[in-house]
């Protein structure tokens, strides 16, 4: 390319210095030519930043600009910084394209994001990823810069601290709580919530969480659900800056759980934390010892809350977390699944919290509300008494259940513990005896453990 | 004797219009992006800040002479252009191409009202989908000397407003 006397070495830029810039607040535009020199310009959705060499465009449509790149190879794009009224021109060559994997996804997550707020969902389908190498960016000169907004922390800093708060910790509930304190103070992420990933049976639990009224510690959610179900898939980050609403994400797990007839699962699930109306998420893989753990995922309730930097950083706070889990729970670093974590001792230890009759099994949640209260006092009879069985009539009048007096759903709420019990493959089960009789079976130490 | 009778047919050829509906939605808030391709098949792109209808129906799209001087030349070259306004409240979006087009000074009392004008119309609009028209002020703040206008003749508009119906041609006037 003949460079122009009136252009200067000083306006060009390195790729990684406006990053920042490639956020879609203010739609980039993108210029292609036929092969014969027609020019033809488009504005995108997004463009994503790849590394320092290479830049992602969405390509949703078969059109004009497609054709053109096709043909030539070559693309030029106008950035707009939409912080301080600055901008780029960036000179592209067509790489390639990608329909699956972690660019797709990354680019498809967002284009969502995109779609829902401007009410385009069901226009709005990425059939791919085009990864095109930059080999230039230029400043649009001639324009009075405003300085850059000051980023609302030191989000570098702010990351090693947090990771240092990791570093001190000597079991998991230490390294929960260092986790959801050390982002509000040394990140100042107010929502944010851990997810661990159960393989066997496809859900997320809520390990910890920060930020919301509801705690909502031990709900579970489908793990193909959501951005964070797409971030453990794909084993990316992903950043959402526009209006997304996790509501949205949940009502399709919902949905999709009615759809597969599990009504009754719904009825005793604790609900999801969640902002009503977030703004920004990002998720971040949990990926150690090359297993997908679960996810990391904050959010806002202002848009364009998250950055790539916030990004980078919790990235290497998940890392550590994820390292935690794989230290403290074993290998399988899971949510819970197979076997029964029990201690190093062989007692498997059964915790029980009044407040919301959630039962766990070692650190992993199990089952709470009216069906944790059956089995916390089955556990007690049979701890303190030797009792082994049991029958609906003894429970319905039985104090403290929190049955209701009509249509208590008992049986049911007996087969959805029998089942909770039956797919953790735990040391305790429950089997039905005979109409209305039940065999409580434990195979192995119990330590009970109230509060 | 061939060329000329082509040039002359050229000379002649009507110019397209806009319709009026067009035309009024160009002073509207609009956001303008032109494009051009240099001879060595290079595109370039760079922001404008208004397209203007002249009185005999060229269209001029005006812009800072320092933003992107690669396209200018370009544009010089080839005469080719293409520039696409949207309103940002609304995302409607159509697609101007010329082939004949020429820069031109624009340092008048007329464009710079003009600039002035849709300038406004514009913050205005971006007002309505939460953008602050103080952080982006640069973008009509043309240095003395530097406003320009690329003048072509229309000879043919694109729907570009995301979605269906996306590149399917926009009626114009003979």
């Amino acid at each position: 390319m003949t460079a122009s006397p009136a252009l200067s070495h000083a306006d060009l830029l390195p790729l990684r210095a406006v990053r920042r810039m490639l956020e879609g607040i203010i739609p980039p535009a993108l210029a292609t030519a036929s092969v014969d020199g027609v020019p033809h310009v488009t504005y995108l959705s997004q463009a994503e930043y790849v590394d320092d060499d290479h830049i992602a465009l969405s390509f949703q449509f078969f059109n004009r600009s497609r054709e053109n790149v096709m043909a030539t190879g070559r693309a030029a794009l106008s950035v707009e910084d939409p912080y301080t009224g600055g901008a780029v021109a960036m000179q592209l060559r067509y790489v390639r394209t990608d329909t699956a994997g972690p660019l797709f996804e990354r680019l498809r997550a967002k284009l969502a994001g995109i779609a829902s707020q401007t009410g385009m969902e069901k226009v709005f389908r990425l059939r791919g990823a085009d990864l095109y190498r930059v080999v230039e960016v230029r400043r649009v000169a001639g324009r009075r810069e405003l300085p850059g907004t000051l980023p609302r922390c030191d989000v570098a800093a702010g990351g090693r601290a947090l990771v240092e708060r990791l570093a001190d910790c000597a079991d998991l509930p230490a390294l929960y709580e260092a986790l959801t304190t050390g982002l509000v103070r040394d990140l100042l992420i107010d929502h944010a919530m851990l997810l661990l990933l159960d393989p066997a049976r496809k859900r997320f639990r809520v390990a910890a969480s920060v930020g919301y009224a509801a705690p909502g510690i031990g709900a579970e959610w489908p793990a193909d659900q959501g951005l964070a179900g797409v971030a453990v898939r794909e084993g990316v980050a992903l950043r959402v800056g526009h209006m997304t609403t996790m509501s949205l994400y949940g009502r399709a797990a919902r949905r999709r759980t009615e759809a597969l007839g599990l009504e009754g699962v719904l009825d005793d699930e604790l609900p999801m934390p969640g902002l009503e109306r977030p703004r920004s998420q990002l998720a971040v893989p949990l990926r150690a010892a090359g297993q997908s753990l679960g996810a990391l995922l904050v959010e806002s309730d202002q848009q364009q809350f998250f950055s790539y930097d916030d990004e980078d950083a919790l990235a290497m706070v998940a890392c550590h977390v994820a390292l935690g889990l794989v230290l403290w729970r074993g290998a399988a670093g899971t949510a819970a699944t197979g076997a029964p974590a029990a201690g190093s001792d062989g007692v498997l230890k059964v915790r029980h919290y009044a407040r919301d009759h959630s039962v766990w099994f070692d650190d992993a949640y199990l089952i709470k509300g009216v069906a944790g209260a059956i089995l916390w006092r089955l556990l007690q009879e049979w701890h303190r008494h030797g009792r082994d069985r049991f029958t609906n009539r003894e429970l319905r009048q039985a104090d403290g259940l929190g049955l209701p007096d009509l249509q208590d759903n008992l049986e049911a709420r007996l087969l959805l513990l029998q089942r909770r019990l039956d797919e953790r493959a735990a040391r305790v089960r429950i089997v039905r005896e005979g109409r209305g009789r039940w065999v409580l079976q434990v195979d192995g130490p119990l330590a009970l453990a109230d509060g | 004797m061939q060329p000329k009778i082509f040039l002359s047919a050229f000379k002649i050829a009507p110019i397209m219009r806009l319709t009026p509906e067009l035309a009024q939605e160009l002073c509207a808030g609009q956001a303008h992006q032109v494009g051009a391709c240099a001879p060595d098949g290079t595109p370039h792109v760079v922001r404008a800040l208004a397209l203007v209808e002249e009185v005999d129906g060229r269209l001029s799209v005006l812009l800072s002479s320092l933003a992107n001087p690669e396209l200018l030349q370009a544009v010089r070259e080839t005469g080719r252009v293409a520039v696409v306004v949207s309103r940002p409240t609304t995302l409607q979006t159509v697609q101007y191409k010329g082939a004949d087009a020429a820069v031109h000074a624009a340092e008048t009392p007329q464009y710079r009202r003009l600039l002035q004008q849709r300038g406004d119309a514009f913050y205005s609009d971006i007002e309505q989908v939460g953008f602050d028209r103080h952080k982006l002020a640069a973008w009509y703040e043309v240095p003395d000397g530097a406003l320009v206008r690329i003048c072509f003749a229309p000879h043919g508009a694109w729907n570009g407003t995301p979605g269906p119906g996306s590149g399917m041609p926009v009626e114009l006037l003979p």
